[in-house]
């Protein structure tokens, strides 16, 4: 009964292997786990993790199958004196390479999991690297332990045919007749050679299609007979609703609550401002604010009003017709006072190249100065036409 | 009974095979480079090779190249040899394949050329189309004439499905392609807006069922049981998968348009026909896998076997899938994501793919007399092929649900958690890359596959003519006592094409008839009205560059894409969207209320170079739309046009067209002026910048001085 020994032993080994290497896998795994992630973006994150994850499974499976191949070498040497010196040294050499890989990929992979905000970063091509080598090292593995089981077991043209058999049960699910009593529903077709047999509908084909049919009936009298259920505008509505409700009770429950009206400047909002600023208002206003498409922040000069709570409504609700959209669906009202107060300490920064004033001039202590240069005045008026 | 004497024509059987592997290597080489240009967009280099002209190159390649070559070699081989007859003609034959070569020439030429009508798998200009339609008679002809001439009483179940694509092609076709030329390289849709969807989406769903499916089922029941030298399991599961499954088919495109501007009716019955495709199309699947009961022995030695177990898998797999995509609830999910373009794949490549290369490998060697060049390479091909397959689609059903799950998240506050589209474009770049690998692998292997079969001709000799015999048809001919109900219409191939076309033609009719007559199903909105010539021109060069490769123009009723994109879009938006324009993939955001919400100079300078606006954009950026003039040639033929389809410009609107072009063109370089951009007006930038600004603002209350006449 030589197969199923051997079965045996390549469990015992694989649960052996498993054993090995889980102390140095939790190591590494502590040590990545350790490292603070960084919380932009955390699919990328979880997307490195995976792969390092996936990198220490590939490696477990390297372990196992390497013993896998050192003991059937060993085998096959000692049984089969036959087996060719050069491939018990390639497999040799294979075994301890793939040692050497694992212990250098374990140490280059677990410093991936630091930093993944760039999708290109050196730690993920090193990862990717590393897995895509160890799947092509498996791939290799597998095809030499196929070979060598046949070179163990050389089976004959007899034994081949037994196998690959199917179970009894999968032609009773079928309902279908059995491989030798073929004969009795072989029909007289013959098309080129080809012959056709009279089996039965697999029952469980012929009920499932029963059934699709039946249910296709049911979700049309369900939503177009019985309307039992909103269709596209009236799931919309109900969703809308949900999402109002629980932003409401939300917003109850939050302490910052801010809008135009209530909005003050605070210095300590500037930081995170500045973060939403790059990211969504540099490409229009330039990283500095130095103003490209849109208009100069940096500068006295405001088209909608200088005042916090004016900058506040423009950014909010935005000023369509000039080209400035409205952020209320993208930032939060704190993120957006946050952004506002970052905008509100840029002013006086004088950055290179700025973009000429236009708007009217609004000076901090809130008065209107009307009299403001007429060239900012004409600009203006040519500009929100 | 006399025996008479014949030859096999293996001529164009062999020209269709090769024919096959070369346009094929090339349609997944252009699919391997626009797999790149997604995380490389330096890669679109000039304006002939960007990725909105080469991305339809590359579907049209795999589809109408490399498998319809493919289904043209099966069937010409197939045919001959179940009817015992040679084929008809030799010179129609010839005519349909240099035919079928010139049209595949002239669409890897147009279409970088960015002659495009605009809907998707269906892009070929009007010549073309008509082309199309010529030598698809040439092919029916010969079909049928050798089916007529057959020394075979009853039609083999591979034929019925031959007969099927046949008839369901050519009416798809013509449907779909009904236009109106304006010059030479230009043509409007006959149908617009969400009529237009409707029967493009008849027309792609079908066509990947009659041009991708059925014929390579056919082709399974021929070379599956050749190969393995086996009977086919079940005659009466190929009667009733046969018949459900073309009668089924036809009705399910609306699953292309869940939760669109499209009537609910019509998707609902998308859903529920999609559904009940899936035990047809598993009857196929079954019947080819328990055709190998006893075999599996060989499947395990035989490269040829093992290739076409995987596709058939694969095929079990992509039907299974596709009716859960066509689930309102997991569609909301799927669609506009890389789920459905690795559900696609696993079609693609797995099916029509290993498919094809498993009958080369059984077909090759037989025309040449000769063995494979070599096993062992047609095994790594095998396996360089399946580890493609994963490589290619696991990482982008990751990418689906990544992508698709960052656009619906929101924060506590009830503000969209990624607001910045590029944010999860960003996200899925790494899931790209993986793709490209997997392409990368797959092409590979198909490179191995094509030395192989190369070799293998070399080594042998090619039997252009060969010899057959067969006994005659009788004329009276009496059936048996205990024959089946199927085999009477088996040995009728009229009525059997017949059949075929009122078993396809029913749920076409059912669903696009009322879609077209009964108002209420586009409700007309007031305000909407015609584009301005310029906005026109404009919306030519948005077709032209392929835009709807990338962007849809199609707001679901969803807060995570109102809350995004703005109201969400109504049937009545798109009258007079000759053709429309939704798209099926949002690679980058939608687009269809993209009107006012920046400023000219910002889509000036992002078209220069889109990463100047959006930082990371993976956009190819479109200098020559600044540098070329706008051509204005065809303008008053374009109005007419428009005018014929229907959309109400005054009476003889046409003359004044091009005062109307200059006025809106004045305004928006003055708007490009102001912003501090120097532009000539007469530049396509100005029709491009109109179209873009008109885009959703019919409903948007506001009227904007620009939009507006």
């Amino acid at each position: 009964m030589r197969p199923t020994k051997y079965i045996k032993s390549l469990i015992l080994l694989l649960m052996a292997g498993f054993t090995a290497l889980q102390s140095n896998a939790q190591d590494a795994a502590a040590a990545a786990a350790a490292t603070p992630a960084p919380v932009q973006s955390p699919s990328n994150d979880s997307f490195m993790y995976l792969l390092v994850g996936l990198a220490f499974v590939l490696l477990i499976a390297i372990a196992v199958l390497g013993q896998v191949m050192i003991r059937l070498t060993v085998y096959a040497y000692e049984n089969k004196g036959k087996i060719a010196k050069s491939l018990m040294l390639f497999l040799m050499m294979a075994v301890g390479g793939h040692t050497l890989l694992a212990q250098g990929a374990a140490p280059a992979a677990a410093p991936v999991a630091h930093a993944a905000s760039s999708a290109f970063s050196l730690d993920f091509i090193v990862a990717l690297t590393v897995v895509l080598t160890e799947a092509f090292v498996i791939f290799v593995m597998l095809i030499r332990i196929l070979s060598l089981i046949n070179t163990i077991h050389p089976q004959d043209e007899a034994k081949k045919s037994m196998n690959f058999v199917l179970p009894k049960w999968f032609d009773s699910i079928n309902d279908s007749v059995a491989v030798e009593h073929e004969k009795d529903i072989m029909l007289d077709h013959d098309y080129d050679g080809i012959k056709e047999l009279d089996n039965q509908l697999p029952p469980w084909w012929k009920w499932g299609f029963v059934l699709t049919i039946i249910w296709a009936y049911g979700y049309l009298i369900y939503f177009h007979v019985l309307e039992a259920a909103p269709l596209s505008a009236g799931e919309y509505a109900n969703e809308m609703e949900a999402a109002k409700i629980a932003k409401d009770a939300y917003m109850k429950t939050a302490k910052s609550n801010v809008d135009e009206n209530t909005i003050v400047y605070d210095a300590g909002s500037v930081a995170d401002g500045a973060k939403i600023f790059m990211e969504n208002c540099a490409a229009c206003h330039g990283p500095k604010g130095e103003g490209i498409v849109g208009p100069n922040l940096t500068d006295d000069n405001w088209l909608h009003g200088g005042k916090i709570n004016d900058v506040f409504k423009s950014v909010k609700y935005g000023w369509p017709a000039n080209g400035m959209k409205s952020w209320q669906a993208d930032l939060s009202a704190t993120q957006i006072a946050q952004v506002v107060c970052y905008v509100k300490s840029l002013r006086g920064t004088n950055p290179p190249n700025g973009k000429a004033p236009q708007g009217d001039l609004y000076s901090e202590d809130g008065v209107k100065k009307d009299a403001g240069a007429a060239a900012a005045t004409a600009v203006k008026d040519s500009v929100s036409k | 009974m006399i025996v008479e004497q014949f030859k096999y024509d293996n001529r164009w059987v062999r020209n269709f095979a090769f024919a096959s592997f070369i346009w094929g290597f090339v349609g997944m080489l252009v699919g391997l480079i626009i797999a790149l240009q997604l995380i490389f967009p330096q890669l679109n280099f000039v304006e002939w090779t960007t990725f909105g002209r080469l991305r339809p190159l590359h579907t049209n390649a795999v589809i109408f190249a490399f498998v319809g070559n493919g289904l043209f070699m099966g069937i010409y081989y197939s045919l001959q040899r179940l009817l015992k007859t040679r084929m008809w003609s030799d010179k129609l034959s010839a005519i349909h394949f240099w035919g079928w070569q010139l049209i595949i020439v002239s669409a890897a030429i147009t279409l970088p050329l960015g002659i495009t009508a605009g809907k998707e798998y269906a892009e070929l200009e009007w010549p073309i189309d008509i082309a199309i339609t010529l030598i698809w008679v040439v092919f029916g002809i010969n079909m049928f004439a050798t089916i007529l001439v057959r020394r075979e009483r009853h039609l083999y179940v591979a034929i019925w499905f031959y007969i099927a694509t046949w008839i369901t092609v050519a009416m798809l076709h013509i449907v779909n392609s009904l236009e109106i030329p304006v010059t030479l390289f230009k043509s409007y849709s006959l149908y617009a807006g969400v009529q237009d969807a409707l029967v493009q989406w008849w027309y792609g769903h079908n066509a990947v069922a009659f041009f991708l499916t059925t014929p390579y089922l056919g082709m399974m029941y021929y070379f599956l049981p050749k190969a393995a030298g086996r009977p086919v399991y079940s005659y009466r599961l190929s009667i009733i998968h046969f018949w459900a499954l073309i009668f089924l088919y036809i009705w399910a495109g609306p699953h292309h348009l869940l939760y669109t501007a499209l009537p609910d009716w019509a998707q609902s019955l998308g859903t529920v026909f999609s559904i009940m495709l899936i035990a047809p199309s598993w009857g196929g699947m079954i019947n080819g896998l328990l055709t190998l009961r006893g075999a599996w022995d060989k499947v395990r030695e035989d490269p040829i076997l093992k290739f076409m177990v995987v596709a058939v898998t694969a095929y079990g797999m992509a039907t299974f899938e596709g009716p859960m995509l066509s689930i309102k609830s997991v569609n909301a999910i799927s669609h506009y994501t890389d789920w459905t373009i690795a559900h696609v794949h696993i079609g693609a490549l797995g099916w029509n793919g290993f498919l094809t290369f498993g009958v080369l490998y059984w077909l090759i060697p037989r025309l040449y007399k000769t063995n494979l060049f070599s096993i062992k390479l047609a095994n790594t091909h095998f396996w360089l092929g399946t580890l493609g397959i994963l490589f290619y689609a696991v990482p982008l059903y990751w990418a689906g649900f990544t992508q698709s799950f960052m656009w619906k998240q929101f924060t506590p506050e009830g503000i969209l958690k990624y607001p910045n589209f590029l944010e999860t474009v960003n996200a899925i770049k790494p899931m790209y890359m993986l793709r490209a690998v997997g392409g990368l692998l797959y092409l590979t292997g198909t490179t191995v596959g094509i030395y192989n079969l190369f070799k293998t001709a070399a080594q042998g000799t090619f039997q252009a003519e060969e010899d057959a015999e067969a006994p005659a048809l009788e004329k009276e001919y009496t059936p048996h006592s205990n024959e089946g109900w199927h085999r009477v219409i088996e040995r009728r191939p009229v009525q059997f094409l017949i059949a075929s076309l009122i078993m396809v033609a029913i749920g076409g009719a059912v669903e696009l008839i009322p879609t077209f007559l009964i108002e209420s199903n586009v409700p007309s909105i007031a305000s909407v009205k015609p584009y301005t010539p310029l906005e026109l021109q404009g919306r030519d060069i948005y077709i032209r560059e392929g835009c709807y490769n990338c962007h849809s123009q199609m707001i679901r009723p969803f807060r995570s894409e109102t809350e995004r994109y703005g109201e969400y879009s109504k049937a009545g938006e798109f009258v007079y969207d000759h053709p429309f324009q939704f798209g099926s993939k949002r690679t980058g955001p939608d687009l269809q209320r993209e009107g006012g919400k920046y400023p000219d100079t910002w889509h000036y300078n992002h078209m220069l170079e889109p990463s100047s606006m959006s930082p990371g954009s993976i956009m190819p950026s479109y200098p020559h739309i600044i540098d070329h003039d706008l051509d204005l040639s065809s303008m008053e033929a374009k109005i007419r046009a428009m005018q014929t389809l229907g959309v109400p410009y005054p009476k003889g609107y046409a003359q004044q067209a091009r005062a109307d072009v200059d006025k809106q063109a004045t305004q928006i370089q003055d708007n490009l002026a102001k912003g501090g951009v120097k532009v000539s007006k007469n530049k396509e930038i100005i029709a491009l910048i109109a179209y873009l600004q008109r885009l959703g603002t019919d409903i948007k209350g506001a009227p904007k001085a620009a939009a507006v006449k």
